[in-house]
């Protein structure tokens, strides 16, 4: 929920590890060498300078340890795991998540927070090997090792070796409790995003499972098994042309106006790309729907709003199948 | 430098390096959150406030003394600037932020209705502004702005004394005001 704390501490941390470093390198490094270079004649600092390099790669080479192959996430552990007051969040290796909070793009991250507000006080890289887990906090690097193990669908984090004491006190008391379980194991039913539908009037081609109709007969394009008879899940589109000026946040608060002001509020809040396009998903919980999500985005001026309409709940078990959708947007047509 | 929990301001601060500062906004964003969102009034500007105000205290770090005034009240100087800044300009800057080459981190809708609920008392901020003028000149510069009695009564043509009955006045009104309304 408070997503603002979180991103602003990885830009702030950004920036204070890109000003200790510039700062180390103003500060003590190059006056120094300064000294050095200036009573040094010309060519023995060349000869110097190339010994210096060789010496130097060879140390590099031998002292590296060799990279540890990327061992993943296991399905079964992706995902959001409670033991209030705590939450650990697990996010596989390429996730947004792990970008924005400055992890990396291709690695495995995790966040530690507070259950009720969502907000993150630790993250970093974590590995899995097996049945140990390791987590490497970007705040304090020192890896914490545990034992993982799925006990009546709870998680259960037994410590080997971990110095961070308020981490092991957030891990370890009680079995962490899936938020979402059924999001890590959903799997994509056969045919689902595989049948092209292009929608001349609003712009934009998508992918729909094989089996379902289309009704363009009303404002939206209504994509269901049966959009006549109101069978769920259901996908509408909709796009308008926006003012001049208008800015993605401020469509997706136009769009998401039309749920808030009959009285639902969010129950997650999810980022996406589509179509090269970054977009927000606001998921709601008995909204008319049990499980209802409004992606919006923009593109060339217009504002586009999808919605999903489900019954399954709670909502996490619907996001695959949406998101696939979602994904499959193509504007190129 | 292995950050603990028992780590002080002082020594996050001055020796705990890109991590240290991180922890030490960790301890101190709800409360500077909370400040900007009570006394600007809004949820976004407070955001953009919040991250101003550590951008500079980020910049400033290297000049902050161990052993003087206590860190969150040096923070606390750098807030109260960013906020006097943005009542003179009518916006938040963004100039620290910009300087150490940092995004605009954009609250959702989510963040936003947070940032309000910090706020918390904010009818007390409407209570102030219902304060005789004398009262709320002299509430707004003590509480809001920080500012030494002196400095108050030098530009309120008046007393030492008569500014601290002032605040006390004001404080007391608003006391009684805050009681009624719950």
């Amino acid at each position: 929920m408070t997503d603002f704390v979180t991103r602003l501490e990885a830009e702030l941390h950004s920036a204070a590890a890109q000003r200790e470093r510039s700062g180390r390198m103003r500060g003590v490094a190059l006056p120094r060498l300064r000294v050095v270079l200036r009573d040094i004649p010309a060519a023995a600092l060349a000869t110097v300078l190339f010994a210096l390099a060789v010496a130097g790669a060879a140390i590099i080479l031998a002292a590296s340890p060799e990279r540890p192959a990327d061992m993943g996430l296991p399905a079964t552990l992706h995902g959001v795991w409670q033991a209030a007051p705590k939450e650990l969040r697990l996010y596989p290796p390429g996730s947004d998540r792990c970008v924005n909070l400055g992890v990396g793009s291709s690695a495995a991250c995790y966040t530690l927070g507070k259950s009720a507000s969502g907000v993150a006080f630790e993250w970093g890289r974590l590995s899995v090997d097996g049945d140990e887990l390791t987590l490497t906090g970007k705040q304090d690097s020192t890896p914490g090792v545990y034992r993982w193990r799925i006990e009546r669908g709870a998680l259960r984090l037994t410590k080997l070796r971990d110095p961070v004491s308020a981490r092991v006190r957030a891990l370890v008391t009680t079995p962490l409790q899936p938020v979402h379980p059924a999001r890590a194991r959903a799997t994509l039913p056969s045919g689902w995003a595989s049948h092209p539908f292009t929608s001349q009037r609003f712009g934009y081609s998508l992918q729909l499972p094989s089996r379902w109709s289309i009704d363009t007969s009303g404002p939206t394009d209504r994509f269901a098994l049966h959009p006549w008879n109101s069978t769920r899940p259901e996908v509408s589109v909709v796009a308008q042309d926006l003012p001049a000026g208008t800015t993605p946040a401020r469509w997706t608060v136009i769009f998401d106006s039309r749920f808030e002001s009959a009285g639902c509020a969010p129950h997650d809040l999810r980022r996406l790309i589509v179509a090269g396009t970054r977009s927000r998903v606001s998921v709601y919980r008995d909204c008319g729907d049990p499980n209802l999500q409004s992606a919006s985005f923009m593109h060339d001026g217009r504002g586009y709003g999808v919605i999903w309409r489900g019954r399954r709940t709670p909502p996490e078990r619907d996001y695959p199948l949406f998101d696939a959708l979602l994904k499959s947007f193509d504007f190129s047509g | 430098m292995v950050l603990t929990q028992s780590c002080s301001d002082d020594e996050l601060l001055t020796t705990g390096g890109a991590e240290g500062f991180a922890a030490f906004y960790r301890r101190h964003v709800e409360a500077i959150l909370r400040y900007h969102a009570r006394w600007a009034r809004d949820a976004e500007v407070a955001a953009d406030l919040t991250a101003e105000t550590f951008a500079a205290a980020l910049e400033a770090k290297d000049r902050f003394t161990p052993g003087g005034p206590p860190a969150h009240a040096w923070l606390f100087g750098i807030a109260v600037k960013k906020l006097a800044d943005y009542r003179r300009r009518g916006y938040a800057e963004d100039r620290a932020r910009r300087r150490l080459g940092m995004e605009r981190v954009e609250p959702t809708d989510a963040d936003l209705r947070w940032i309000e609920s910090l706020a918390g008392d904010v009818e007390v901020a409407a209570f102030v502004d219902e304060l005789p003028d004398e009262q709320r000149l002299a509430v707004t510069a003590r509480v809001v702005d920080e500012r030494e009695y002196e400095e108050i009564a030098a530009e309120l043509q008046i007393s030492t004394a008569g500014a601290r009955k002032r605040v006390s006045r004001g404080l007391a009104v608003l006391r009684g005001r805050v009681r009624e309304s719950r």
